[in-house]
């Protein structure tokens, strides 16, 4: 049986011009992520994976390449239209979880559904809020503001945020980097067991040991992708 | 749509929640901006009533009225009329529709016990047709109570039939006495009727027939300003055809009845509202351009507040849109706390202008016509609340554009909480050179408009005014033998201890009397000029010196005046240079000499015009009108004074009692309100533009701390780096500085060529305030680095 595929990049290139100085951050990057697949990216320091992470997830523009998510060629795309992808597609988590101070847990987590074009009522947002805060086990927490909250507790509220609009794809920059190494243990778990009921994860980490967690582990150096790793674990 | 209502609302739910929070910016907010919408208010205010809202009366903008003109030479004055040159236009049927005598008249409501002074006017029938005049009670002049019916009816205010009459609704057909005549009672006028300000903003509390006899030959020897026509012209006239052929016709009147050589008069028809209008038009739109500058300084010290603002909630938005919301979506976020800030603004600004007309309401009724009943318009609630949306829209998506998408991106990566976003150097100077540059304009625009009302309020007199004041004994039907009474009340009057020095007055000093013709020994004209008799003591009780001759010979007998005449230092010099006036002739009327006996010092008066009558003549007083100028030594008991009036004869009372410092306040009224309001508005301006160089200094400093914190532990003294920061900061200054004084120019020179404002460059206001500026400015930048600077270095390196 073939399997779906969520996101795939065609030969991705960025450049950074600075000073009449070129730096190549990524060189010609292919990428195919399937449905509930589990992808890590690792890497030492500077080789590119967060401004994949970045391209992948629509805050940038690559240089070059073409890239496909959920069907659509968002290469090419209005500031609004890689919004409104972002919005339907994509669910990102951060390492400094980027969660909105004065909101209380619940309103972060809606904030997604309030952005979508099909607009939801409050009893359906609700109800997504509820389920998402469900699937992180954090359905007490949700008056409290996230400076109120730990550390792991933040990041598990960072991830029900992400989930909230049913994303093609997750997206994770090193969710581990600002946690203890309990708290980072009971998050990488959190992300098996979301895989393991099927949700798409492409995850960016450093930390060797979490990104044998994956299904499939790729390594960036110096911009440019280990493909045959990524074909051999793919085949 | 229902969608976006609901995301607005949830918006603006989350935002009055994070400014609750932030008490400091909320606060400078609204105060910046609260202050700005009151002024803004108060001026459009009072521009929409004086120059756009329509006039409440029928048909209002086919109403004129005359503006006539008297030439002597080559100079030619507006705004004196004739009422016989009235009643002959008054007759025309060739041009005139229909048209209404007016002429403004007071006096005491004798009927009353307290004996009140009541304003008049003294008006034609078609007076109340053409203003659509509403009657409470009874009805307006019939057609048989017009010019020479010699009726005697009265029509009165609401306002005085409440007040002096209690409402009483059998008033109507009552004989009342009034400025020692009676009148019967026809009408009460609705309450809220604001008759025309055609001679000022007087509260008019009655209207009176004309019952005397006006004829084409009746009147030529009176000029006033207390006379006009309410006229509407025949379907098809021109105001410029009307003005041409009615104006011929009463200058070949005025001609034959034996006008002096070389001088012409002609009539100029303008609309009612011109009229009104006049020349307050010039300072309502001068406080209108100083009110939008200042809207400009706290714009511009908004934006900085607000693009700061912007900065710190970069984070917030970063994430925002990295979970999808689009532009409009940021847009909102953005626009729902400007719109909190402002509307709080716009609401607190509005209770404050309201609170201002009130307080000011006397002093602008009397510099701005249209000022009765103030409050404020729906116009101007609307218009303040239009601006403060733009202003808060506007605002909104500039701080969202100086967003920058991939510094947004590099928050979400930073694994600090902290944010790197501030506001670039360029906007920060540029918005320090925009308040500047606004201020500056300001400055000088109003130094050149202070100014003149700062002479005009230090101007000394020229005579000692303390312990002056003027009485006027209204003489009831005693007609014969006044100058002897006056002689007798002038030596009553002195034997009072309260009294040092008394003299015969035609009226007071600070009035004088008229203008009038004066000729010289040929009969040849000489000129218009301020005239006012006066017994012999007038200029020792004045303590107005005598520079040369002396004053009149005593005056015994009302009716053999000497022929004399005083005149003042400045009109002597006109007429005779270096040579002594003493013994000279002078005409005030063609064929009767006067002989020069006497040049006394200028006095300086202030007037509703800038200037001052410095050219005088003072002619000998018959006391045919019992005036008097005294100089008292306390406090003069009014009983008192009674009582010595009555002792004269029974039928004398004190018609007019007041000092020479109530007079000149009420002079210096207009100057102080135009004074007060300009200075308001220069303070205020002035305070934000400092409080905005202060804010965008202080958050540029604030972001080189820990680069000034590394020169300060290298080694380098508190003063080297102030100085640093300091020539930095002066660019943008200097800058904005320059911009002001090439706006002022600009300014100066479109004002000259669209509306032919002439601005008297003062340079001793210009560069006065030009240093005030720069030294705030100095204040402002130095107050923020010092703070930085003298604090312990490493608090700098730790950014603590």
């Amino acid at each position: 049986m073939s399997r779906k595929s969520k996101v795939k990049l065609t030969n991705i290139t960025k450049k950074f011009v600075t000073n009449e100085m070129e730096t190549r951050a990524l060189q010609g990057v292919n990428l195919e992520i399937f449905d509930g697949e589990y992808v890590s990216i690792s890497g030492p320091s500077g080789c590119g994976k967060s401004t994949l992470l970045t391209i992948l997830g629509l805050l940038d523009t690559p240089t070059s390449g073409e890239y496909i998510i959920g069907g659509h060629d968002v290469s090419n795309l209005t500031v609004n239209q890689r919004a409104s992808i972002r919005n339907k597609h994509i669910g990102f988590v951060f390492q400094s979880f980027n969660l909105i101070d004065e909101l209380s847990v619940y309103d972060n987590i809606a904030l997604p559904l309030r952005y979508r074009q099909d607009a939801l009522t409050n009893s359906e947002i609700e109800e997504r809020v509820k389920s998402s805060l469900a699937k992180v086990d954090m359905s007490h927490r949700t008056q409290h503001k996230p400076n109120q909250l730990s550390g792991g507790q933040q990041q598990r509220i960072a991830i029900a945020r992400a989930l909230v609009n049913s994303p093609d794809v997750l997206l994770v920059d090193e969710p581990t980097g600002n946690l203890d190494s309990k708290n980072g243990d009971l998050v990488m778990k959190l992300l098996q067991s979301l895989n393991d009921n099927g949700t798409t994860i492409c995850m960016v980490t450093h930390d060797p040991r979490y990104a044998d967690m994956a299904s499939t582990q790729l390594h960036l150096l110096d911009g440019v992708m280990n493909e045959s790793l990524h074909m051999e674990l793919a085949v | 749509m229902i969608a976006s209502i609901r995301y607005f609302t949830y918006e603006l739910k989350n935002a009055l929640t994070s400014l609750l929070k932030l008490g400091t910016y909320s606060s400078l907010v609204i105060a910046t901006m609260g202050l700005t919408l009151a002024a803004l208010a108060v001026v459009v205010n009072i521009n929409y009533l004086v120059l756009s809202k329509p006039l409440p009366y029928p048909d209002a903008d086919s109403l004129i009225v005359t503006d006539q003109s008297e030439t002597i030479g080559d100079m030619t004055q507006y705004g004196f009329q004739i009422l016989s040159a009235q009643f002959h236009i008054y007759q025309d049927d060739s041009f005139i529709d229909s048209m209404a005598l007016m002429q403004s008249t007071g006096g005491r409501l004798q009927e009353v016990t307290s004996s009140p002074y009541i304003e008049a006017l003294q008006v034609t029938p078609e007076y109340f047709a053409l203003l659509g005049v509403p009657m409470a009670l009874g009805r307006s002049f019939n057609d048989d109570e017009g010019v020479n019916d010699q009726k005697r009816v009265i029509v009165l205010s609401y306002n005085t039939w409440q007040n002096h009459f209690s409402g009483d609704l059998s008033i109507l057909g009552r004989a009342i006495r009034y400025d020692n005549e009676i009148y019967e009672v026809v009408g009460i006028i609705e309450e809220g009727f604001a008759p025309p300000e055609v001679f000022g903003s007087l509260e008019i509390g009655g209207w009176v027939s004309f019952h005397e006899e006006v004829s084409t030959t009746s009147h030529w020897g009176a000029i006033t300003g207390g006379v006009n026509g309410l006229t509407r012209l025949k379907s098809g006239v021109t105001l410029e055809q009307a003005s041409a052929s009615l104006g011929q016709q009463i200058n070949t009147l005025y001609q034959s009845q034996g006008a002096a050589p070389d001088t012409a008069i002609g009539g100029r028809f303008v609309s009612l509202k011109t009229k009104i209008i006049g020349d307050s038009a010039q300072l309502a739109y001068l406080l209108l351009a100083g009110v939008i500058t200042l809207l400009l300084i706290a714009v511009s010290n908004l934006s900085n507040l607000f693009f700061s603002r912007a900065a710190q909630k970069q984070r917030t938005m970063a994430i925002q849109a990295a979970l999808g919301a689009q532009s409009r979506h940021l847009f909102v976020h953005v626009f729902s706390e400007a719109l909190w800030l402002i509307g709080a603004s716009w609401a607190i600004g509005m209770i404050i202008a309201a609170w201002l007309l009130v307080w000011l309401q006397n002093d602008l009724q009397f510099t701005f016509p249209r000022m009765q009943n103030l409050s404020l318009d729906g116009f101007t609630l609307i218009v303040s609340a239009l601006i403060s949306i733009a202003i808060a829209a506007v605002l909104s998506f500039v701080s969202m554009r100086k967003i920058n998408s991939e510094s947004l991106v590099r928050d979400l990566q930073a694994s600090g909480k902290g944010t790197s976003a501030q506001i670039s150097t360029r906007t920060r100077n540029l918005l320090i050179a925009t308040q500047v540059c606004f201020a500056t304009v300001l400055l000088l625009g109003a130094s050149e408009l202070l100014h003149p009302v700062y002479k005009k309020l230090t101007q000394p007199l020229g005579f000692d005014s303390e312990n002056l004041r003027f009485i006027r004994v209204d003489t009831g039907d005693v007609e014969e033998g006044l100058p002897e009474y006056s002689l007798q009340m002038k030596a009553a009057l002195m034997a009072l201890p309260e009294i040092e020095s008394a003299a015969r007055s035609f009226t007071t000093p600070l009035v004088m009397g008229w203008e009038n013709y004066l000729y010289d020994e040929n009969n040849e004209m000489l000129g218009i000029v301020s005239v006012g008799m006066f017994d012999e003591d007038i200029f020792s009780v004045l303590g107005q010196q005598i520079i040369e001759g002396r004053s009149f010979t005593p005056i015994l007998d009302g009716d053999a005046l000497p022929q004399e005449v005083v005149i003042s230092q400045s009109l002597a010099r006109r007429l005779y240079g270096d040579q002594s006036p003493i013994g000279e002739t002078l005409h005030a009327t063609q064929n009767e000499p006067l002989s020069v006996v006497g040049v006394v010092e200028d006095i300086y008066v202030p007037s509703t015009s800038d200037g001052y009558a410095e050219e005088r003549y003072y002619l000998p007083f018959s006391g045919a009108r019992m005036g008097f100028t005294l100089r008292t030594k306390g406090t003069l008991d009014e009983a008192k004074l009674l009582a010595t009036v009555k002792a004269i004869h029974p039928n004398f009372s004190v018609a007019f009692n007041d000092t020479f410092a109530t007079d000149l306040s009420f002079r210096l009224r207009n100057a102080k309100l135009t004074g007060g309001l300009t200075l308001s508005l220069v303070v205020l301006a002035l305070a934000l533009a400092a409080a905005g160089i202060y804010g965008v200094l202080s958050y540029s400093v604030q972001m080189r701390r820990y680069e000034l914190g590394i020169r300060l532990s290298l080694g380098a003294h508190t003063q080297t780096v102030i100085a640093l920061v300091m020539r930095q900061s002066f660019t943008p200054i200097f800058i904005g500085l320059a911009c002001g004084i090439v706006v002022a120019l600009i300014g100066n020179m479109l004002g000259e060529y669209l509306w032919q404002y002439q601005v008297q460059a003062e340079w001793g206001a210009f560069l006065l305030a030009l240093p005030i500026m720069i030294a705030i400015a100095l204040l402002a930048c130095y107050w923020p680095i010092r703070a930085a600077v003298l604090a312990n270095p490493i608090k700098a390196l730790r950014n603590e």
